[in-house]
C-alpha cells in the first residue's frame, strides 16, 4: 500500500502544473485514497488491538497431557491456548489474570447428562435428535453447572427402550444473555437403550427389537443397492431402444427424404412421450403407494442428514406440477438429471403410445429410520447403548460384532461381572452415579457395586463417568468421579491421586468424540478451563473462575457469596 | 491389634455343634481366645498416622495415638514420619449418623396417635442386619435410631455404635424426637394442619409445665430430657423458636429445607442444627444452608439417612455443604463431635481425646475428599473393619 501511496504521489507531482480539471480531478482521487487506505489499514490494527490475548500467570497448571506444571502461564488468543508451560512470557498488552497459588484445570465434561433436557423425552424413533430438546436459556441449571466447574457436557435422548435418537455435546457459552449453552455437536451418538427391565425377558425382546431395527437397515440398504443396479440395466435398455428406433427411424428417413424435415423432430418427440408415458405409470402408481422418484444415479450410501421435503416453495414445486419428477429428491439424494437430456423438454402429457414391455424397477421406499442405523454401520455415528445388566452388556457386545458398529457402553452397573469381556472388545464404558441407596433395588441396580469403577480398571477397561443423565446433577459430576475414583484407586496403589479428575477430562472427552478438542490443556486446544483456590481434590478448593473459549464464564468474586 | 475377635471362634462352634466332641473343643476355643483377647486388650497398641482430625475439625500432623482398655490412651504429637499403610493416611473419629435407618428401616413408623412420647426407637433394631456392615464400610461408627417423625411426639430415639457383635447402645432414652410439618399432618387424627400442629404442642407444653404430662415430657420442658425437632419448612423452625421460648430447648432442630433467614434467629442460641442428607439432586440453596448457619457460628451436624441414602451418605453431605460455603474444619466436626452433642454422647464418642472410646477410622485421606477411602475402622479398639487389598496394595502386611 504504502508504494502504491508514493507511486501516486510521484505520478501525481509530475501532473502539477497542468489544467485546474485535472486537478480537482486528482484531489478527488486523493480523497478516496485516504479512506480507502483508512478503511483498510484498522482493520487489522483494531484487531490486534482489540484481540488482545489472556493470560493466565502463575498458574499450577494440570493439563491433563502430561505432568502437572507447578508454577506456570497460559497464554489465550482468539479462544484458544496458543502457549502453555513454566516458561511462557506473557504478550504485550495482554489481559492478565493472577493465579498465585491457585489450580488450573481444563473445564469438566458431563459424559452422561440430563441438564437443560429435564422432562424432554422422545418415543423412540432413531431419527430424533436430542439438540432438539435442549433448554439452552436455562440460566440457572446451567449456571450452576458452571460455578461446579462443568464446561461441557453430552446430553442423549430418553425415548425408552429401543433405537432413541441422536444425542448432542453442549458447551456452556459467557454471557448473561443470549442462550447459556451452545450445541457444539447435535451429531454426536446414536443412543440406543436395552431398558432397565427387571424381567430378563423383558430385556431379551428390547434386544431383540434393536437388532431387528439393524438387521432391517442392512436389508434396506441391499434393496437400495438391487434397486441401483436394476435402474442402471433399464436407464441402459432405454437407450438401446431409443437408438435402435433411431436406426430405424433413420432407414425409413433413407426411404422417404421429403418428410425428413418434419419427422425427426417429431421422433424424438416419440421417444419423449416414451419417458413421458412412463411417468404417468409411474404417477398412477404414487397413488396407491407413494414411491420414491426413480433415482438414477447409482448412490448407495444415503447422505449422511437426511433433509424433509426440500422443497417449500412454489418453485419447487412447480417441477412436480408439471411433472417432471426429476426434481423430487427422496431421502435427500440429489435430483437426477443426467437421464433428463432427452426428457426434460419432452411433451409430459403426451399420449400413452406405450408399446415398451420393459417394467422400471421399483425404488424401496425411503426409511429414515434405517438411514440412521447405516450411519452407524457406516462408523459416521457412535452408538451409545445403554445396558446395566450383565446379560445386557453381553448382548451390546454381540450386537456390535454382528453389526460391526462402534461402541460405547452406558450405565453398565454390572460391567464388573463382565470386566474381562469388555476389555478384550477394547469397549469405553460411561458409569452413572455411584452412591445408591443400599436398600434392595431391582432391575437396572439390583447388583450396582461401589467397586464397579475399581473392577473395570483391573480389567484394563477404558471408563468415564457422568452424572448418569440427571437433569439436576450434573454440576456434581466432579464429586461422583471422586467416589469412583476413590474405589477404584485401590488397585493401582495410587490412594489420593488425581485419578478422578481424568475420567472428567481428558477420558471424558474422547468417549463424546471431541478428543483433543476440549479435556486437556496444550496449545490448539479451546481455552475451556477452570481457576481453582486450590488443589481440585482438596474439599476446601471452591471454583474462582471459569472460562470458555477464553472468555470469563463464571466469577465467583463477582457472584458475591453465593 | 490384630488379634481375632472370638466371635468367629463361636461361629465356628455352631456350625459344627452335632457333634458334642467339637462342642466341647469349641467351648475351650471359646474361652481360651476370650482370655487370650482381654490380655491383648490389656495391653496398650499404639497407632502411628500421618494426619488426624482434632477435636476442633483441624487436620493435624503426625501423631502417636495410644489406646488401652478399648479408649484413647493418649494422643502425642511425634516428628517422627508415619510410615506404610498409615503414612498419608487420616484418622477420624467414627463418623455419625444422625438420622440412621441402619437395621431398622420401616421399623420405626408409627402414626396412630399424634403424642406418643413413650415409643422408643430402640426397640425398632435389627441387630443381625446387613446394614451394620455397610455403614462400618463407610466409617459410621454410631448411629442415632429416631422413631418416624410422622407425630407431634413421636418418642424417644436411640444412639448405638454400628458393631453388631457387641451391640453397644450408647443411649436408648432419647433425645425425645418431637416434629412439626405436613408429614404429622393426617386427615384421619388430629393435628390437620400447621396451625393445629402448634395449638396441641402449646397445650402440651403447658400441661408438662404442671408436671401432668408424660414423664418424658414433664423432664423435657424442666431440661432434664434433651430434644429434636424435625422441622420441614423454615417456617416450622420459627414456630418452635417461639414454641419454646419458656422451656428448655430445643436442643436440635434438623431442618434441610432453605436456608431463608434462620441464620440471624438461631444465633445466641444453644440450639444445632441438623443438615441433610443432601445428595448431588440437592438444590443449591438447600446446599447453602450448612455453610450460612455455621459461618454465623451456629453449630452444624449431618444426618445421612445411611443406608437408605448410600453408604458414604455422611461424607457427601458434608463435602457438599463445604462446597457451598461450609468451612472443612465445621464439616469434619459435623460429623464427628457436634453430632456427638447432639446424640447426647459426647462424654463417651465423637473426638479422639484421651479417655474416649477408642471409635475411629482410618480413611486414604481427609474424610472430607470423597476419593478418600475407608481403610480400616475400630470399635473400642478393635477393628472391625478393613479393607484388605486397599491395605496390601498400601504396603501393610495385615
Amino acid at each position: 500500500m504504502v508504494t502504491a501511496v508514493s507511486r501516486f504521489f510521484v505520478r501525481s507531482s509530475s501532473w502539477r502544473g497542468s489544467g485546474s480539471r485535472r486537478h480537482a480531478g486528482f484531489q478527488r482521487r486523493i480523497l478516496a485514497l485516504v479512506a480507502a487506505s483508512v478503511m483498510s489499514l484498522p482493520v487489522s490494527v483494531f484487531a490486534q488491538l482489540f484481540d488482545r490475548a489472556t493470560v493466565i500467570e502463575n498458574a499450577r497448571i494440570v493439563t491433563q497431557t502430561g505432568p502437572v506444571v507447578e508454577r506456570g502461564s497460559i497464554v489465550i488468543k482468539g479462544g484458544r491456548i496458543v502457549e502453555l508451560g513454566s516458561e511462557v512470557s506473557a504478550p504485550m498488552f495482554s489481559k492478565k489474570i493472577d493465579a498465585a497459588g491457585k489450580t488450573v484445570s481444563p473445564g469438566l465434561i458431563d459424559v452422561w447428562s440430563g441438564l437443560g433436557h429435564a422432562g424432554a423425552s422422545s418415543s423412540a424413533d432413531p431419527t430424533s435428535r436430542a439438540s432438539d430438546a435442549v433448554a439452552t436459556y436455562d440460566h440457572e441449571a446451567f449456571r450452576d453447572a458452571l460455578r461446579n466447574g462443568v464446561t461441557t457436557m453430552f446430553v442423549g435422548t430418553n425415548g425408552g427402550a429401543g433405537v432413541n435418537g441422536i444425542g448432542a455435546v453442549l458447551q456452556l457459552s459467557p454471557g448473561e444473555s443470549g442462550p447459556i449453552a451452545k450445541i457444539i455437536d447435535d451429531d454426536a451418538a446414536l443412543c440406543v437403550d436395552f431398558g432397565s427391565s427387571e424381567s430378563a425377558l423383558g430385556r431379551l425382546k428390547t434386544f431383540q427389537k434393536v437388532r431387528k431395527a439393524f438387521k432391517k437397515a442392512e436389508v434396506y440398504r441391499r434393496a437400495l443397492e438391487d434397486y441401483d443396479e436394476e435402474l442402471k440395466e433399464y436407464i441402459e435398455k432405454l437407450e438401446e431402444r431409443r437408438k435402435e428406433k433411431e436406426k430405424e427411424e433413420a432407414e425409413e428417413a433413407g426411404d422417404e427424404k421429403d418428410a425428413d424435415d418434419e419427422s425427426k423432430p417429431k421422433k424424438k418427440g416419440d421417444s419423449d412421450d416414451e419417458s413421458g408415458g412412463d411417468k404417468d405409470k409411474d404417477k398412477e402408481k404414487d397413488k396407491d403407494k407413494p414411491k420414491p422418484k426413480p433415482d438414477p444415479k447409482p448412490d448407495p450410501k444415503p447422505k449422511p442428514k437426511p433433509k424433509p421435503d426440500p422443497k417449500p416453495d412454489g418453485a419447487g414445486l412447480r417441477p412436480l406440477l408439471s411433472g417432471a419428477r426429476g426434481a423430487d429428491g427422496e431421502n435427500g439424494k440429489k435430483p437426477g438429471n443426467d437421464k433428463g437430456g432427452d426428457k426434460k423438454d419432452g411433451d409430459k402429457d403426451g399420449d400413452d403410445e406405450d408399446d415398451d414391455e420393459l417394467e422400471k424397477p421399483e425404488q424401496p421406499a425411503p426409511d429414515r429410520k434405517s438411514d440412521v442405523l447405516l450411519r452407524a454401520i457406516d462408523h459416521e455415528l457412535i452408538v451409545r447403548i445403554r445396558a446395566y445388566r450383565s446379560a445386557s452388556i453381553l448382548n451390546a457386545l454381540e450386537l456390535a460384532d454382528e453389526f460391526k458398529i462402534d461402541i460405547v457402553i452406558e450405565g453398565a452397573t454390572e460391567a464388573y461381572l463382565v470386566a474381562d469381556q469388555l476389555a478384550e472388545a477394547k469397549v469405553s464404558v460411561v458409569l452413572g452415579r455411584v452412591s445408591r441407596s443400599e436398600l434392595f433395588q431391582d432391575g437396572a441396580f439390583r447388583r450396582h457395586s461401589r467397586r464397579n469403577a475399581a473392577a473395570l480398571s483391573q480389567a484394563g477397561v477404558s471408563w468415564s463417568i457422568g452424572s448418569g443423565g440427571s437433569a439436576t446433577s450434573s454440576r456434581f459430576v466432579g464429586f461422583n468421579a471422586q467416589m469412583a475414583s476413590g474405589y477404584g484407586a485401590t488397585s493401582q496403589g495410587a490412594v489420593g491421586s488425581d485419578d478422578w479428575l481424568s475420567r472428567v477430562t481428558s477420558r471424558a472427552s474422547r468417549v463424546i468424540g471431541l478428543g483433543g478438542r476440549a479435556g486437556r490443556l496444550r496449545s490448539g486446544a479451546a481455552a475451556d478451563l477452570v481457576i481453582w483456590s486450590g488443589d481440585p481434590s482438596d474439599p476446601g478448593s471452591r471454583v474462582e473462575q471459569v472460562l470458555i473459549n477464553g472468555e470469563i464464564a463464571f466469577d465467583a468474586s463477582a457472584e458475591g457469596d453465593r | 491389634m490384630n488379634h481375632r475377635h472370638p466371635r468367629h471362634a463361636h461361629r465356628f462352634s455352631i456350625r459344627r455343634s452335632r457333634h458334642f466332641g467339637f462342642v466341647l473343643a469349641a467351648v475351650f476355643t471359646l474361652a481360651l481366645s476370650a482370655v487370650a483377647s482381654r490380655a491383648l486388650a490389656q495391653q496398650p497398641s499404639t497407632i502411628l498416622v500421618g494426619r488426624y482430625v482434632a477435636p476442633d475439625g483441624t487436620l493435624k500432623p503426625s501423631a502417636n495415638i495410644e489406646l488401652r482398655d478399648g479408649k484413647f490412651a493418649s494422643i502425642k504429637m511425634t516428628d517422627e514420619p508415619a510410615t506404610g499403610a498409615y503414612a498419608h493416611a487420616v484418622v477420624c473419629p467414627g463418623l455419625i449418623d444422625l438420622r440412621s435407618n441402619i437395621g431398622s428401616y420401616g421399623q420405626t413408623n408409627e402414626s396412630k396417635n399424634a403424642i406418643d412420647p413413650s415409643v422408643n426407637a430402640i426397640d425398632g433394631i435389627d441387630w443381625h442386619h446387613r446394614d451394620f456392615k455397610t455403614a462400618l464400610s463407610a466409617g459410621v461408627t454410631a448411629a442415632m435410631i429416631s422413631p418416624s417423625p410422622h407425630n407431634l411426639v413421636s418418642g424417644v430415639a436411640a444412639v448405638i455404635k454400628t458393631d453388631p457383635s457387641r451391640a453397644v447402645v450408647l443411649r436408648a432414652d432419647g433425645p425425645l424426637v418431637l416434629s412439626l410439618g405436613p408429614q404429622v399432618w393426617r386427615y384421619d387424627r388430629s393435628p390437620t394442619s400447621r396451625t393445629g400442629s402448634l395449638a396441641m404442642l402449646r397445650d402440651l407444653f403447658d400441661t408438662a409445665r404442671r408436671g401432668q404430662a408424660h414423664p418424658r415430657l414433664n423432664a423435657m420442658v424442666k431440661g432434664g430430657l434433651t430434644s429434636l425437632v424435625y422441622c420441614d419448612d423454615a417456617m416450622d423452625v420459627s414456630a418452635v423458636l417461639r414454641l419454646f421460648d419458656t422451656v428448655a430447648g430445643p436442643d436440635a432442630i434438623v431442618h434441610t429445607g432453605g436456608e431463608h433467614d434462620l441464620a440471624n434467629e438461631l444465633s445466641g442460641r444453644a440450639t444445632t442444627v441438623v443438615v441433610g442428607p443432601y445428595g448431588l439432586d440437592t438444590p443449591p440453596r438447600e446446599l447453602a444452608l450448612a455453610g450460612t448457619l455455621s459461618n454465623k457460628e451456629v453449630p452444624v451436624a449431618f444426618a445421612g439417612q445411611v443406608p437408605v441414602r448410600g453408604r458414604d451418605s455422611v461424607r457427601l453431605t458434608a463435602a457438599l455443604a463445604v462446597r457451598y460455603g461450609m468451612a472443612p474444619e465445621a464439616a469434619r466436626r459435623g460429623m464427628t463431635i457436634t453430632a456427638a452433642k447432639v446424640a447426647g454422647v459426647v462424654d463417651r464418642i465423637g473426638s479422639i481425646e484421651t479417655g474416649k472410646d477408642a471409635d475411629f477410622v482410618i480413611f486414604s485421606d481427609d474424610p472430607l475428599r470423597l476419593d478418600a477411602k475407608v481403610l480400616a475402622v475400630y470399635i473400642g479398639g478393635t477393628r472391625v473393619y478393613a479393607d484388605h487389598a486397599a491395605l496390601r496394595a498400601a504396603g501393610d502386611v495385615d
